[in-house]
């Protein structure tokens, strides 16, 4: 074990209170690579890509690659180790990575203004934080700790994105009936001006993830930044069922304008127990106003005869680039494993309500993505079919792909830029 | 069909000598070789001592008996037609000291030795005057690596020539240890209450009958005939306290005994810890390392085992009822895979009551074995604390509405109450001299509740659960008449039966009824060459192990149950050479083997959305050698050494259809060589057979890294590093061994030495026992 910068912790506690802390811990970097300020020797420059690998424990790695639309993507010799399965999430140029089922640390990554990615920061948390979002002058991580059964505040962390520090944490229930036995999932945090969006499943409180509500879309609108520990209110629509997918963070986007699109699914291979009986949609909260636009819904089940919304993400120009469950035959939880690949990627125009099929991509299976990159109108996918991994470049204007690198790897998590 | 064979012996009456051979102690001595000159025949005593010579003519003969390390004796004898003459001998030791178990007499762990199966016997009579408990023996054997996370007490986990966890099985005097409790494990047990560790690498003897794939570990606490009085007490750094009384009364007249075997032992463990993290209690921000001792650390347990019994009599040679109660208590400083949270609250006890019987009896050449254990495992974890403390042992209060405990997302206080009902058969079978039949059947219930007072959200076994394994294996032993070549084959049946109550999404009960059966079997083969000097001995099973109770059942809520979860099966070969040589007064024993296991459908955990089951996933394979060397001059100098290599790799060529990217690399977290050495002396041996002894060990393991190694940075890779410990023991025995002191320092360069990834272990330890042994 390499030796640490070492400090008495009485004073420790004491310099922190006074507001020294940070010095102490920015300057008490050395080559421990679990100390805050540590530089590694993965490059900064080219795509960032957060890797999960085959075999085992599947390790997870952050990686950089200049290239990613020919040769291989492997972490065979490169990368950054991560511990357990995790969540990525990048706020602008800063890329944090939590831990969820083997350690309860999240940590942020950065350039270090010599070409290399550097540990900016850690901390760590109680419950895994399995929702996130960010402010939108993006110097603010918003991550929530979500309790898995009974009730219990879900507790929502500000995290400084230069430090990696924790601000304040507020604790919430967003939603609960003890009466009913109800609690609230959250499947997004988005920022809009002065208020926080936060959507929600309807859940039982065992903790058995069942879906006892499943006909109603529901958002709670809290003020922000100075959140409160109850919403403002809670709108409800009923043309559709509840908004988002368990473990991705974009159940809620924002579009140029202002105006905020959802996402519901209610599918059963995406967690729905009972599944909605409503059809998959996509509902809007016009800019400047906190509540759903009655004129607007989009039945995307109607649209694609029978298909469902999965996962969904803003590429720019009112678009969205989306997952289509072309049928939900796999039965409970499965379009989270690797056994029925019947996900379609489509691009779906928001205002005029229309999907285009991605030209070239195979049907797949996908269990998990961070936010989307979007470049020069081109946006970046891993795609995962029963026998391959490939990277694909997807034009968004016109709905067609190309195939990039392989992967050597379950799938990439999600592609970013440090620099 | 064996008992016909039984009633045909028994009425053919025929005409030669049987009886028992003892030690000057009263204890049995089997393995002595019982030989009339006249008549070239030669028998070999059993496990109870006992031998027979069948078949002889009516004449005068010698008798003999031999065995290394007693004086040799021969006796006169006038044989009648159709007489069974019955003839006990005493042997009487040779006088021997340090060292001298292991070398000069060929104990039973000698004779075990040199069977076919690759087994290695750890004799604890030099060591039971030293402060040690059966892992601190364990881990200084050949292939066997004990992981610890921490002081006594401490979670840890065992492998065996790459095998770990529950894929190897543990027993004592033969009866499986398997869901015992806690305060019943290997690192509980001090020294003096057992005898011998037997280890057996891969291939298992159907008399154990368990579904071991990777192995088993059999602790024997020995037979004696005699009364005899073990009072130990050990006092040590970090507030250690490890007590035992072992004690037997024996009334040979009447043919009845009481033993009694218990142990106490309680440490603080609150030894020193570098460079761990400090976090905000309120905010979780990291506030840098610091240097502190653990704070919450501490671990009891304690065992009463009674026993009491018959020997000797018409209905059965031994036939004793037993008694164990056991209990522990156990803090956590941390989890025990992460030092990033620190507890201050968060323990687990244990409540252990069994209930046993055991029986043998011999009837002509039959022997017969049983045994029934019947119990009750009470099993809490407590996590009702509102602390939150970090590692500068600063806690914060979390206010009333926050559910959260230490550990678990709600607190808990979860009662999980077992009832265990296990029995076994066994009928060994010896046709004539040459051949040999062994049939043992083993069964093994479980019933699980559970209950937790705190978390109504916790339902997992609010209904019993239920699982039933049995096992059946026959064994065929074929000998030469010269005992050169020894050949056993056999085959184990398994079957299992579970009932399996859960909670489905929807609230309702579910029962699911796995159900399987699998066939193995094996052989093993042993060669001696050159008389004593040289032997060869292979080994091959087709093993099964069959899935744990949460790992089929799920543990109602995260884990879900997968009734079509089939067993794990493993090919193991194993092939090994032994020398022994005398050069004058040095005595030298040499041993290498090689072991090959290929472990299919491998039981790992895999999370589908929130969560998650047990499948048959990963294919491994392990090759390996081992080697060990002992050398003893003149009882003055002893030293032995052994080393490990294994090589475990990732053998499924895709993971969920897509390539594996570590196929054929080798496994992580998982230590691949490793050695132990140590030398004693022996510098002062009084006339009255006080002496002195000193020795030292030292424990190498090799640094390894904690995920794969062709994976990731060279530079940012977290790794175990090198550990290179030193310990130093030293005993002094006096008024005829009657009075024992003993001294030992671990890690006596307070070296920083990890088995986990950055969970520091113990530095620098003494202690001083004291134990009084009265036979």
């Amino acid at each position: 074990m390499k030796r640490k910068y070492q400090i008495h912790h009485k004073l420790t506690i004491y310099l922190f209170a006074l507001g020294l802390g940070g010095c102490l811990l920015s300057a008490c970097g050395d080559d421990d690579p679990d100390e805050p300020g540590t530089t590694t020797s993965t490059a900064s420059s080219g795509f960032v890509m957060s890797l999960k690998t085959t075999g085992g424990d599947e390790t997870e790695f952050i990686i950089s690659q200049d290239d990613i639309m020919s040769g291989e993507i492997s972490a065979v010799g490169t990368g950054i180790e991560q511990t357990g399965w995790r969540f990525f999430y990048p706020v602008g140029e800063t890329l944090f990575s939590s831990g969820f089922s083997v350690d309860n640390q999240m940590a942020g990554y950065g350039d270090d203004g010599a070409g290399r990615i550097t540990l900016k920061g850690e901390f760590i948390f109680e419950n895994a934080l399995e929702m996130f979002g960010k402010s939108d002058d993006e110097q603010t991580l918003l991550a929530m700790e979500i309790p898995r059964s009974g009730f219990a505040n879900r507790r929502l962390h500000f995290v400084d994105v230069n430090t990696v520090f924790v601000r304040k944490i507020i604790g919430t229930r967003i939603f609960e009936s003890t009466t009913d036995s109800l609690v609230a999932w959250p499947t997004a945090l988005q920022v809009r001006d002065d208020k926080l969006f936060i959507p929600f499943h309807v859940l039982d409180a065992g903790g058995f993830f069942t879906t006892p509500q499943p006909d109603t879309a529901y958002i709670a609108i809290y003020s922000y930044p100075e959140m409160g520990t109850e919403p403002e209110k809670i709108i409800k629509d009923a043309r559709t069922g509840n908004i988002g997918v368990n473990g991705f963070t974009t159940g809620l986007i924002e579009a140029d304008n202002g105006d905020l699109y959802s996402f519901s699914c209610g599918a059963e291979m995406a967690g729905f127990n009972p599944t909605s009986t409503k059809p998959s949609g996509i509902l809007r909260i016009p800019h400047g106003e906190t509540d759903f636009d009655p004129s607007y819904f989009f039945n995307v089940e109607a649209a694609t005869s029978g298909g469902k919304l999965i996962w969904f993400d803003y590429v720019g120009g009112n678009k969205a680039i989306a997952r289509i469950l072309v049928d939900d035959s796999g039965g409970i939880w499965s379009a989270f494993g690797r056994d029925v690949f019947n996900q379609q990627l489509v691009i779906i125009d928001l205002v005029d309500q229309t999907i285009t099929e991605v030209a070239n991509v195979p049907l797949h299976a996908k269990r998990y993505s961070s936010p989307v990159l979007v470049e020069d109108g081109k946006v970046y996918v891993s795609i995962e079919t029963a026998t391959e991994a490939h990277v694909y470049q997807v034009d968004i204007d016109n709905a067609t792909a190309v195939q990039g690198a392989r992967i050597l790897g379950k799938t990439i998590k999600g592609f970013y830029r440090l620099q | 069909m064996v008992f016909i064979l039984l009633v045909n012996s028994a009425r053919a009456q025929p005409t030669g000598i049987e009886g028992r051979v003892y030690d000057a102690k009263g204890s049995a001595l089997p393995f002595t070789s019982v030989f009339i000159k006249k008549a070239e025949k030669v028998a070999l005593t059993d496990t109870l001592g006992r031998y027979r010579i069948m078949g002889m003519t009516p004449g005068q003969y010698k008798v003999g008996i031999s065995r290394i390390g007693y004086k040799l004796q021969e006796r006169s004898i006038e044989l009648l037609a159709g007489q069974v003459l019955v003839l006990d001998f005493v042997m009487e030791e040779k006088v021997t000291e340090l060292g001298a178990v292991e070398i000069t007499a060929k104990t039973v762990s000698q004779e075990l030795r040199e069977t076919g199966y690759a087994v290695d016997v750890v004799e604890i009579k030099e060591r039971k005057n030293l402060t040690s408990d059966i892992n601190q023996v364990l881990k200084s054997t050949p292939s066997i690596h004990i992981r610890e996370s921490g002081g006594l007490g401490s979670g840890f986990r065992l492998s065996l020539n790459g095998l770990s966890g529950n894929q190897v099985r543990y027993f004592i005097d033969g009866v499986p240890m398997e869901n015992y409790g806690s305060a019943l494990t290997l690192n509980n047990y001090p020294v003096n209450l057992i005898e011998n560790i037997e280890i057996y690498k891969g291939v298992v003897p159907v008399s154990l009958g368990a579904d071991a794939l990777g192995g088993a570990i059999n602790i024997t606490t020995g037979y004696r005939r005699k009364p005899f009085l073990d009072v130990a007490y050990s006092f040590g750094s970090f507030n250690t306290h490890q007590a035992s009384i072992n004690g037997q009364h024996v009334n040979e007249k009447k043919g009845h005994f009481v033993k009694l075997s218990s142990f106490f032992n309680h440490s603080d463990n609150n030894y020193r810890m570098e460079d761990v993290p400090v976090f905000d209690l309120e905010l979780g921000n990291r506030l840098g390392t610091i240097d502190t001792r653990r704070f919450h650390n501490e671990y009891t347990s304690g065992m009463i085992h009674l026993e009491a019994g018959v020997l000797d009599k018409k209905y059965a040679d031994h036939w004793s009822f037993g008694l164990t109660t056991a209990r522990n208590r156990k803090n956590y400083q941390h989890p025990d895979n992460t030092i990033n949270r620190a507890f201050g609250q968060f323990h687990t006890k244990n409540e252990t009551l069994l209930a046993s019987t055991t029986y043998k009896k011999r009837l002509g050449n039959l022997d017969l074995k049983g045994y029934v254990v019947a119990g009750r495992v009470v099993e809490s974890v407590v996590d009702s604390s509102s602390r939150k403390y970090n590692w500068a042992g600063d806690y914060i209060v979390r206010q009333a509405n926050d559910p959260k405990g230490e550990l678990f997302e709600r607190k808990s206080l979860m009662e999980l109450t077992d009832r265990v009902i296990r029995s076994n058969v066994g009928l060994d079978y010896e046709i004539s001299n040459n051949h040999a039949l062994g049939l043992h059947f083993t069964q093994n219930y479980l019933e699980r509740n559970g209950e937790d007072q705190v978390n109504e959200f916790n339902r997992s076994f609010e209904s019993p659960n239920s699982i039933h394994k049995n096992l059946l294996g026959l064994a065929y032993t074929f000998k030469t008449g010269d005992g050169k070549l020894e050949a056993t084959a056999f085959s184990k049946q398994y079957w299992f039966y579970g009932e399996i109550i859960t909670q489905d999404f929807q609230d309702n009960e579910v029962t699911t009824q796995p159900r399987f059966n699998s066939t193995g079997y094996g052989a093993a083969l042993t060669w001696r060459i050159a008389a004593e000097r040289f032997q060869l001995k292979s080994s091959f099973e087709q093993a099964f192990r069959i899935p744990e109770s949460y790992e089929i059942l799920g543990d109602g809520i995260y884990i879900q149950p997968n009734p079509s979860l089939r067993p794990e099966t493993s090919y193991n070969a194993n092939f090994g050479m032994r020398y022994t040589k005398h050069f004058q007064k040095i005595h030298l024993v040499s041993e290498a083997n090689y072991f090959y296991r290929f472990s299919k459908d491998f039981i790992l955990f895999n999370p589908l959305g929130p969560f998650g089951t047990y499948q048959n996933l990963d294919n491994v394979r392990t090759t390996g050698i081992e080697s060990s060397l002992q050398v003893n001059y003149n009882d003055f100098v002893l030293f032995n050494a052994n080393f490990t290599w294994q090589n475990l790799t990732d053998q499924s060529e895709f993971d969920e259809g897509l390539p594996n990217t570590n196929y054929e690399s080798r496994i992580p977290n998982v230590p691949y060589l490793f050695g132990n050495a140590r030398l004693g002396i022996n510098p002062w041996t009084g006339p009255t057979g006080d002496r002195l002894a000193i020795y030292w060990n030292t424990r190498y393991v090799h640094e390894f890294f904690f995920t794969w190694e062709n994976l990731g940075d060279a530079e940012g890779k977290s790794t175990i590093p090198q550990q290179l410990i030193h310990d130093l023991q030293m005993e002094y025995a006096f008024a005829k061994g009657k009075y024992n002191v003993s001294l030992s320092v671990n890690n006596i360069t307070n070296a920083m030495a990890y088995d986990n990834f950055n969970i520091q272990k113990p530095g620098r330890a003494a202690y001083i026992k004291c134990r009084y042994f009265l036979n």
